[in-house]
């Protein structure tokens, strides 16, 4: 596309604003976040999921984009945002990917196969954390993800997902918990 | 022991999306940013060539908006007029116009009262092969009914470094002392001068403004013609500040211009963050900056945008313009005949190289105060009077 040698380096607000009149410059922020998205999306749906996500979000994000809120350069919280609701409407296949996990230690996205002794190791940490995943409230689900997965600030996942910077610590700090006792069961197996 | 570090580590090893995991979802957008806008939520603006999205739910957040961001007309200070945070304007055409209906809810003045406003400037001066930043505050007492002088005080207050560029050495000397610029009424009606007393009597009629602006954009022949327009309303609307009803109409014939475009964060001369409109020029970039939850005008700000090395051959200076500097000279203590000598070598025209580097800011202001007065302050020693003539 000719315009993308000049949008290249515009904040993700202005490609937005443009794309209002050239709605072509929106593949720009795409090529910009869709490949850390899939990869998010990999990570809670598995690979068979992950490029509709990317669609689904895109395409809606692309549909709403008059209504971005301008003061923010960044779009990430934005279309993590927008994600999280696309996920959460899969939150079946979500649960299903969780405990196939938890009983084969393979994630459909590994494709390299048997296991060498490092991993193990992490298995043992990992299984029982991909069953505390499967068991958390979706809303504290994604909370949690969007911190430790994508990198989010909490003020960013309170834009992302629309919810108070209050409600984002309470969430996340149930989450922990959850995730605390999960792992000290482990530590007791361990002992 | 940290619960985010182990879900941060699990299926870490996922790589990002490639290409060819994406080109389906990326075709799948393109193909909906080549359709055909729908007509059911894509609406042409008349006049500005601008889109805005006319969703039902957009138009009903945009409506939401009008109606929480109105305020109340009673409150008029230098913490800005009191007003509800909507949601943030959409476009540059919306907060132009919410602008406006903060700027048309202040109050009028009365004739017979001074309007003061403080501002703090900023400008860009080339000297020589540097270059500097200057600050400095500027003063208005305008009648509010248009009858009787107006008098602009102007201080400079210090100088900081532009990006990219030296410092002039040795450095410049700056006029702390104020400096005072009375400008008459003038007499004749037909006077075509825009004036601040002029400006208090001006029709609030949006056709005949109309034409105002363009009788002053057809003025700014050096500058590219289709930004002639937007740099003459945004000159009127840095003037009309003392008048807030003046500054709302020409704020909603701004909003109809094309190719204005919104700035998220824009600083000020006073170094306020707010909300800023702009257009893209060949060189420089000029925002007016609101407030970014009353969208209460704050200033404006030119920042080139790219290096820019100008040459020009100088005026050849007059006998009379030989003798005032010589005499200013003088009265500064400096040697009759060797400022003489020194002038008249300066008095031939000569080639004069100014530079200006990317990121310097050009020119600033920033509405500080808008108070009342009864009167005209007692004159600065340093004062000059401007005539319009007819």
């Amino acid at each position: 596309m000719a315009e993308s040698a000049t949008a290249v380096d515009a904040a993700d607000m202005t490609l937005i604003q443009r794309s209002l009149r050239e709605p072509e410059i929106f593949a720009v922020l795409f090529d910009r976040h869709a490949p850390s998205l899939h990869r998010y999306a990999v990570r809670r749906l598995g690979p068979d999921n992950a490029e509709d996500v990317v669609s689904e979000t895109f395409l809606a994000a692309f549909q709403n984009r008059h209504r971005y809120d301008v003061r923010h350069a960044d779009a990430r919280p934005w279309l993590y945002g927008i994600a999280s609701n696309v996920i959460g409407k899969r939150r079946r296949n979500e649960i299903t990917l969780y405990r196939a996990y938890v009983r084969s230690g393979v994630h459909p996205a590994d494709a390299s196969g048997g296991l060498v002794e490092d991993e193990v190791t992490t298995l043992a940490v990992n299984l029982p954390l991909a069953a505390a995943l499967a068991a958390l409230r979706p809303c504290d689900r994604h909370v949690l993800l969007l911190v430790a997965w994508a990198d989010l600030t909490y003020e960013e996942v309170s834009r992302a997902l629309g919810i108070p910077l209050g409600t984002v610590r309470s969430r996340l700090n149930r989450a922990r918990r959850k995730i605390r006792e999960a792992l000290a069961t482990l530590e007791d197996h361990d002992g | 022991m940290d619960e985010i570090t182990p879900v941060r580590r699990l299926w870490a090893e996922v790589p990002e999306g490639s290409d060819e995991d994406l080109c389906g979802a990326r075709g799948a957008l393109l193909a909906a940013a080549r359709a055909p806008r729908s007509r059911a939520w894509m609406l042409p603006v008349s006049r500005t060539g601008l889109r805005i999205a006319l969703a039902a739910g957009v138009a009903a957040a945009l409506t939401a908006g009008v109606l929480v961001a109105e305020i109340r007309p009673d409150r008029f200070g230098p913490s800005g007029v009191a007003g509800l945070l909507a949601a943030p304007p959409a476009n540059a055409r919306e907060l132009l116009e919410r602008a406006a209906r903060t700027a048309a809810a202040e109050p009028e003045r009365r004739p017979g009262e001074y309007v003061h406003l403080k501002m703090r400037t900023m400008s860009y001066w080339s000297v020589r092969s540097a270059g500097m930043q200057v600050t400095g505050t500027e003063e208005r007492w305008i009648p509010a009914g248009g009858t009787g002088p107006w008098l602009r005080r102007e201080r400079q207050i210090g100088t900081a470094p532009a990006p990219g560029i030296a410092l002039p050495s040795p450095p410049l000397e700056l006029s702390k002392e104020p400096v005072d610029t009375l400008t008459d009424t003038p007499t004749c009606p037909s006077a075509d001068a825009v004036t601040a007393s002029r400006m208090a009597t001006w029709p609030l009629d949006e056709a005949w403004l109309r034409r105002r602006i363009e009788t002053e954009a057809a003025k700014a022949t050096a500058i590219s013609e289709h930004l002639r327009f937007w740099g003459a309303v945004g000159n009127l609307i840095r003037d009309s500040v003392f008048r807030p009803a003046l500054t709302a109409a020409l704020f909603r014939i701004a909003a109809g211009i094309d190719g204005i475009t919104i700035v998220p964060d824009a600083v000020d001369a006073a170094g306020r963050h707010g909300i800023g409109v702009t257009m893209e020029e060949d060189y420089a970039r000029t925002e007016l900056i609101f407030d970014k939850s009353t969208y209460r005008y704050l200033g404006d700000r030119t920042v080139a945008t790219r290096d820019r090395t100008r040459s020009f051959t100088t005026r050849p200076l007059s006998r009379a313009d030989i003798d005032r500097i010589v005499r200013d000279m003088v009265a500064r203590g400096a040697d009759p005949e060797e400022s003489r000598r020194e002038i008249e070598a300066d008095a031939r025209p000569r080639k004069v190289t100014t530079r200006t580097p990317k990121g310097a800011v050009i020119g600033s202001s920033a509405v500080v105060k808008v108070g009342v007065t009864e009167a005209l302050p007692s004159l600065a020693p340093r004062l000059s009077r401007v005539k319009v003539p007819c």
